[in-house]
């Protein structure tokens, strides 16, 4: 029970402290981003449709670049940042469990990039359903998207959570195992994915976004189908894409737990 | 307490402080015996130098076998020698001025990823050490200390693409017959140190004045290499959306690409696609990323000065 | 186990090429420790190592009878008070102190009690519900003592606590130290500042090089290091006369005559037959003694000695 309790506090905390606008303003001007660009287009641009400016700017830019970012800078601060800013003194010298800390932690990480990147996904299906191109709106299929259909918005949820689930966990397992999760982080996010999602074969197993791509190919509506790389065969299944992503975070949190208890963190003077 | 004094322990300055000079110079030369203290981050430099020595090895066999000469002396008797055979294809293969496109392409990639490991931290660093109150206690200008730290970052940058570039062209000119490749592609070589700056020129400015926003290395780092993903992610997206290529502005190497197509004249040229948007624009759009990367600089540099 | 405070046979760490400590074997008693040595002895390590932040290399290490890395029962009876400066910035004083103390197993209610109590003996009542981000130097050294203290522990470990305190604060917090030894919890203090540890304890460690030099009450190491001749200053009516007794005393290695008159240095290898001797003397002479002053019996000259 004391366990769970620490965990739940260090959850809470790590919720509410990166809630702060002054602490994690990077990650919402990122999260905004694609909802300012889908805006611009949205009003200018008569050629594209709300179906088509939400599907692309999903595809190209919020899963492939916002997800992992986003992930990225808060996963790896779980513990990297209080390395960095001496902090991890205090907590180690507590009669705390280290993995409940660590796990609290990361957990409390990942609720706020799903509440955070669920909203920003929200955001950009609203706005980017005022774009037309000059035709009738659909029918209301969704609250927040009266012109997009459920097989874009359910789809880019699920994608999106799954992606959050996933990164954050491996983000934080990173910051425990390595002095620079940053920077690991980095060259896995924008170059090993990029290399291992577009090899033929097993390999891209290797990438979270190839099981991204599998939830949008599998459940998505023919709106995605237009889109580059998402028609590729060999997708996985989507209980398969559950089943994965699901091992993939509870290993990283497993080892995370397993390293982070004998971890020495030896700051200098 | 009895006064005293030690007038025998210290002598007297004799001579002239100096005055104005290049007070940028110590603050350089330290920021990149730093940077380059780490031993572990020259890996970086290490696919460059590799490419390098590969194409300068193209470069070579091409020409030596276009002067009929055997590249490996004394392998006259095994048959087609190795060399020949790959000389033999490089002179089927794209020309000498388009590998060296090729190569500073493919090594901006390289540039940005040392340019944004090595300037990420350089200014946030220096604000969250609170090392800044050091700089500004001394008569050092906010110039002094942009180029102090802006100065190293273009050299270490320029050694993944401009420092290869001569290189390659200084094999390219030794190797050719009669010193053709100076006669008759003699503006390859201007035009290659010139792309050369502008794209190491533009990438430090700009990842020096994510480094200026942030308190964080690793912050800086994200933003820089995001910026230039999202803005390439952004800019092919609209270009295909909209049909439009212009929208391959957005993106910083979609403007460096344009650039060596037009002092290259790549138009012409079967391998690579045609760019349809307007070069003029392009050093426009480029010009005022580097213009906002200077104006957030200063403006960033003018709070550490006052405010500390 | 052994009842003391703390126990260590053998104790190592090194850094990779670099040795914090060596070899150390020592038993500590409780009560109030000053643990000193140059920069670069090994106090930091030393003192990482009780306060379980890192492992031994080598050896062991009892403290209270606990392991101490990553030990939680260690924890509970273990207040840390570290010599870093950082902070949770975004937290007032008394949100620091109080997650800190739910972390060691306090209810919110009660960790609230508690960390106004503790901030209140450390002098920040008025400042408690403050941002830290905003605190001075002083304010952070006593918000980590409350941090330290707050949960009543009954190992108290403070690293360099009195640096770059302005001199009330300091002799407040020496005060501090003070009535917590008086209460009976077991206090190492880490410093360089001699005088400052001699105003609190006389019992002491001395690290030189990454090896135990001394450890006990000052004076009895001053016994202890009988190679150096004790040295005595005194001020007497007539000093020569006083003098010309004192060199016949045995035991008496030399005596200095201040120019000035009315004042002499004496070294004596015998410190107790002088001062056993030195009332018979004075009155025989009729000296007029004024005063009577050991030079070299502090913590100042016996680290001298030690490691100079």
């Amino acid at each position: 029970m004391e366990t769970l309790g620490i965990l739940g506090l260090f959850a809470r905390t790590q919720l509410v402290r990166s809630l702060s606008l002054r602490r994690s303003w990077l990650v919402y001007a990122f999260t905004l981003l694609p909802s300012l660009v889908a805006l611009v287009i949205a009003t200018h641009s008569r050629r594209n449709n709300a179906e088509a400016i939400a599907t692309n700017l999903s595809w190209f830019v919020f899963l492939q670049v916002v997800v992992p970012l986003v992930t990225l800078l808060q996963g790896q601060a779980v513990i990297s940042r209080e390395v960095e800013d001496r902090t991890i003194t205090y907590l180690f010298s507590r009669p705390v469990s280290r993995p409940a800390m660590f796990i609290g932690r990361s957990l409390g990480a990942l609720a706020f990039t799903l509440l955070l990147l669920l909203a920003g996904a929200a955001l950009l299906l609203f706005v980017a359903s005022h774009g037309s191109g000059g035709k009738e709106p659909a029918p209301d299929h969704f609250p927040l998207a009266p012109i997009l259909s459920d097989g874009v918005v359910l789809p880019l949820f699920a994608a999106v959570a799954l992606g959050a689930v996933a990164y954050t966990l491996i983000f934080a397992a990173l910051g425990v195992f390595t002095k620079h999760p940053m920077i690991l982080g980095l060259a896995y996010t924008f170059a090993l994915e990029g290399f291992f999602a577009n090899l033929p074969g097993s390999n891209q197993a290797l990438a979270i976004q190839y099981y991204l791509r599998s939830w949008i190919a599998a459940k998505g509506s023919d709106a995605w189908g237009r889109l580059e790389g998402v028609n590729m065969i060999d997708f996985e299944s989507p209980g398969k894409v559950l089943l994965k992503i699901g091992l993939v975070a509870l290993v990283a949190l497993a080892l995370g737990s397993w390293r982070i208890r004998r971890k020495e963190f030896v700051l200098s003077a | 307490m009895k006064a005293s004094t030690h007038t025998e322990i210290y002598r007297p300055f004799v001579g002239e402080l100096a005055r104005g000079g290049m007070r940028w110079r110590p603050l350089a030369q330290s920021t990149l015996r730093s940077a380059l203290r780490k031993k572990l981050p020259l890996l970086l430099f290490a696919p460059p130098a590799i490419a390098t020595v590969i194409f300068s090895f193209i470069v070579y066999a091409k020409f030596a076998v276009e002067s009929g000469s055997n590249p490996m002396p004394g392998a006259q008797d095994a048959g087609p020698s190795p060399i020949g055979a790959i000389g033999g294809m490089a002179g089927n293969l794209i020309q000498v001025r388009e590998m060296i496109v090729g190569f500073h392409m493919a090594m901006d990639f390289f540039a940005l990823l040392i340019v944004a490991w090595y300037g990420s931290g350089l200014i946030a660093e220096d604000v969250r050490r609170k090392a800044y109150l050091l700089y500004f206690a001394r008569p050092l200008t906010r110039i002094d200390y942009l180029l102090g730290k802006w100065l190293p970052l273009v050299l270490l940058g320029a050694g993944a693409t401009l420092l290869p570039g001569v290189v390659i062209c200084t094999v390219a000119a030794f190797a050719s017959p009669h010193w053709s490749f100076i006669t008759e592609e003699g503006d390859t070589i201007w035009k290659m140190l010139l792309y050369s700056l502008v794209s190491v020129c533009v990438q430090t400015s700009l990842i020096l004045a994510v480094s200026s926003l942030t308190k964080r290395k690793t912050h800086a780092l994200a933003v820089a290499l995001g910026f230039f993903a999202l803005t390439a992610g952004l800019g092919a997206m609209l270009a295909g959306m909209n049909r439009e290529p212009g929208w391959n502005m957005l993106s910083v190497f979609g403007c460096l690409k344009r650039i060596a197509a037009g002092l290259f004249d790549l138009k012409r040229l079967g391998h690579f696609r045609s760019f349809e948007w307007s070069l003029s624009w392009t050093w426009i759009v480029l010009g005022a990323w580097v213009v906002l990367a200077w104006v957030v600089l200063f403006w960033r540099t003018r709070r550490l000065e006052v405010n500390g | 186990m052994s009842g003391a405070l703390i126990s260590s046979q053998g104790l190592s760490r090194w850094y990779g090429p670099v040795v914090g400590v060596n070899d150390l074997t020592l038993e500590v008693e409780g009560g109030i420790v000053g643990l000193l040595g140059p920069n670069g002895a090994g106090k930091s390590t030393f003192l990482k190592l009780v306060a379980g932040e890192i492992r031994p290399s080598r050896g062991t290490l009892a403290v209270l009878g606990f392991e101490p890395f990553a030990n939680r029962e260690y924890f509970r009876v273990l207040g840390f008070c570290p010599q870093q400066d950082a902070l949770y910035e975004d937290l007032d004083a008394r949100e620091f102190v109080s997650f800190l103390l739910r972390l060691s197993g306090f209810n919110a209610k009660e960790a609230r009690a508690r960390a106004e109590r503790a901030l209140e003996r450390t002098g920040l009542k008025d400042a408690m519900l403050r941002r830290t981000a905003g605190f001075s130097k002083g304010m952070r050294q006593r918000t980590k003592l409350a941090a330290a203290i707050a949960h009543d522990p009954r190992f108290l470990i403070v690293d360099e606590p009195l640096s770059g305190l302005d001199p009330l604060v300091r002799s407040e917090m020496i005060a501090l130290f003070q009535e917590l030894g008086r209460e009976g919890v077991h206090v190492l203090i880490s410093s360089h500042v001699l005088h400052e540890i001699e105003s609190v304890t006389e019992n002491i460690l001395l690290l030189h090089r990454g090896r135990l030099l001394a450890q006990g009450p000052v004076p009895e190491i001053r016994k202890l290091l009988s190679r150096y001749p004790n040295k005595v200053d005194i001020r007497a009516r007539d000093a020569r006369r006083l003098a010309r007794a004192l060199l016949e005393l045995e035991g008496t290695s030399s005596v200095h005559l201040a120019p000035e008159g009315g004042r002499l240095s004496l070294e004596t290898f015998d410190l107790a037959r002088f001062h056993a001797e030195l009332p018979a003397i004075a009155a025989r002479e009729r000296a007029g003694i004024q005063t009577l002053e050991s030079t070299d019996a502090g913590l100042d000259a016996v680290f001298d000695y030690l490691v100079g």
